[in-house]
């Protein structure tokens, strides 16, 4: 016969390892998972010609990570690219975007690099994402 | 003639007509200039022939502000030729933007570009620069023309003309000493300058060893450099109870050099080749004379954004430039070797054993090379942004007498250089810019250079010594006229880099003779009158 309490604390186990499951996989789905899957075709605007992750080290020093998501999220010029048909295509896009930002001197200063901002912020989120 | 100011014999001294001070590249163009005038000339040089210690110690004296970077005994020479005998024969005229704005609290130049172009051109011939040719377009056959930044409007590549560099001392000597009309006086240190408006001009010298004299003249011209003006202008003001040129209090003030050094690097996004910048010195030649190209904002564009005018020197990277250079080395020597062994044929005095050690020695640099090459491609990935700016004139920047005597007993100079924070910064907005040029175009990424907590970013001199004896039409604004002469005095003048109101970014020398060439017209009429 089972007893009672075998009965109580089965059930609270259950509920226990149910509710650290769920807010576990809360945590992973509302944080880095989601926004690096979208943000990982972006990657390809990381120029060669800077080291990104020192740059995107140094501009989490300046953004918090949701200052960086929301200013990425809401520029078109990164946006657009999400809707390339393959990467060649993303990758002009992408380069014209940050050309734009240079041509009308959204530039800022990150470890003495002198970026676009998309690009600080890309970089920033490839550190924090992977 | 050339006279050895020491010389103790009792030789009556002639009346001049005018007398020069100082045989440097200003001295010497403008007794040149003079020479088949019949006037009676005398060219007065502290020093001798040559290199000596006792001469060269009488520009000594005390710097205060970025005095890491000044050197007031070694940047100045005092023999025949003066400070020619170690310039570096970059030149290039001012801008027309030099001549069309001035900066706050200041006059500029009293006359247009358009006024000096004859001089330049004239000025050409003393310092073996061909034909006053400064148009890229003519220079440069269209196909060769590898500029960088060409799609942004606000830049353009901007031309340096190379002269050999002319020795002034070296190459007008022989005429000097063959002339009738010029007395060249070598060992004679001016110590003394008649300033009172209306009276006899004349010049009291001191030799080592020699005699003391006092020399007169119609005219006198001071052409020592720009310091030793100042200083001669002042001791002679205290000596004599005047204040030639010092009515508005500009006389030694406004000092200007060139602040120079690396704002920052430009990485390629692509290796690239064959640009004009880095070429080498005998790559662009026009009529046998090296061509040198900067890149630079244009005059619009310095004035939309407010800034002082610059150049940037593109210098490719060092190490990758000599490493690629040990492996072209190393490559070649390679090839003799192949050719030796298939008995063709080499290069003139080549030897298989010194080929061989040289691809040996080489060949570290070789291999790297050749994975660089296979990985990224030919060229160069990134080029250091040097400048040399405008400076902007600042009134607590010049030159006084400090209480020290030199060995003729006249006060030392003490000079006073601080590069203003407002220069520095201007100087970072251009790399700004050209990040966001480069960038703009997809040439690559700009990395500003780190200088540490210096005050100065690294800040150096090119040792062009301007300014302190400003030219400007007001009394009260400057110390010169706009022919040179200084205000409040008699026929006294200056020819040097110290009239320069406003400094812009070309290598001064050009415009000094140009200034000289243009000084002398102005005495041929004034004296032969």
């Amino acid at each position: 016969m089972i007893k009672r309490r075998t009965v109580i604390a089965g059930g609270l186990g259950v509920l226990g390892a149910s509710t650290v499951g769920y807010l576990g996989s809360l945590a992973a789905c509302s944080g880095g998972a989601e926004r690096a899957a979208m943000l990982r075709p972006l990657y390809l605007a990381l120029n060669g010609a800077y080291p990104w992750q020192s740059v995107g080290k140094a501009w989490l020093a300046v953004e918090t990570e949701d200052q960086i998501w929301q200013g990425m999220t809401r520029s078109e010029a990164i946006r657009a690219p999400l809707l390339a048909l393959d990467d060649s295509d993303r990758k002009s896009r992408l380069d014209a975007a940050v050309q734009a930002e240079f041509g009308g001197g959204d530039i800022v200063q990150v470890d003495r690099w002198l970026v676009a901002r998309s690009e600080a912020r890309l970089a920033a989120a490839r550190v924090l994402y992977g | 003639m050339i006279i050895d100011g020491r010389r103790t014999d009792e030789t009556p001294v002639p009346e001049y007509d005018l007398i020069v001070v100082g045989a440097g590249p200003a001295g010497i163009t403008l007794a040149h200039e003079l020479k088949d005038t019949g006037l009676r000339i005398a060219l007065l040089e502290s020093g001798g022939d040559d290199y000596d210690d006792a001469a060269q110690d009488l520009n000594d004296g005390v710097i205060e502000g970025n005095d890491d970077e000044y050197d007031l005994i070694s940047s100045r020479l005092r023999y025949l030729g003066g400070t020619s005998n170690h310039w570096g024969g970059h030149c290039t005229p001012l801008d027309a933007i030099d001549f069309e704005r001035s900066w706050s609290g200041v006059t500029g130049w009293p006359f247009a570009r358009a006024a000096l172009d004859p001089f330049y051109e004239r000025a050409h011939v003393y310092c073996d620069l061909g034909a006053y040719n400064y148009d890229l377009e003519t220079l440069v056959p269209a196909e060769a023309r590898h500029e960088l930044l060409t799609e942004h409007p606000e830049v353009e590549t901007t031309v340096l003309r190379q002269s050999t560099p002319t020795l002034w001392g070296e190459k007008y000597r022989e005429t000097l000493a063959a002339s009738e009309t010029i007395d060249l006086w070598l060992w004679t240190n001016v110590v003394g300058v008649s300033t009172e408006p209306g009276g006899p001009e004349w010049v009291d010298t001191k030799s080592f060893d020699g005699p003391d004299r006092r020399l007169s003249a119609r005219a006198v011209v001071l052409a020592p450099g720009a310091i030793e003006a100042a200083r001669l202008l002042l001791w002679a003001n205290a000596q004599n109870g005047t204040g030639a040129g010092a009515a508005g209090d500009y006389l030694g003030r406004c000092f200007m050099d060139h602040p120079s050094g690396g704002a920052a690097f430009l990485h390629f996004d692509k290796p690239q080749e064959d640009r004009l910048y880095w070429a080498d010195i005998d790559t662009h030649a026009d009529q046998d004379v090296p061509l040198h190209f900067y890149l630079r904002m244009t005059d619009a564009a310095l004035k939309e954004h407010g800034l002082p005018n610059f150049h940037y020197i593109v210098i490719p990277f060092a190490d990758a430039r000599e490493r690629q250079q040990a492996a072209k080395k190393g490559f070649d020597s390679l090839k003799q070797l192949v050719r030796w062994g298939l008995g063709m044929e080499t290069k003139y005095g080549m030897t298989p054993g010194g080929e061989y050690c040289s691809f040996v020695n080489h060949l570290d640099e070789l291999a790297v090379q050749t994975a660089v090459t296979a990985v990224k491609g030919e060229g160069y990935n990134r080029a250091l942004l040097k400048y040399e700016s405008e400076e902007r004139p600042d009134r607590e920047n010049g030159v006084w007498l400090a209480e020290e005597k030199d060995a003729f007993g006249m006060p030392r100079p003490r000079l006073r250089w601080s590069t203003s924070q407002d220069d520095i910064a201007a100087i970072q907005t251009t790399a700004g810019l050209f990040a966001q040029y480069a960038g703009a175009q997809g040439l690559g990424r700009v990395r500003m250079e780190d200088h540490g907590d210096d005050p100065f970013w690294g800040v150096t001199t090119a040792w062009h010594q301007l300014g302190v004896t400003r030219m400007a039409d007001s009394p009260t604004a400057g110390v010169v006229d706009a022919d040179c002469r200084v205000h409040g005095a008699g026929e006294l003048y200056v020819a040097s880099g110290g009239v320069f109101p406003q400094v812009g970014r070309a290598n001064p020398t050009l415009t000094i003779v140009a200034l000289t060439i243009r000084l002398a017209d102005h005495l041929k009429g004034k004296l032969a009158a």
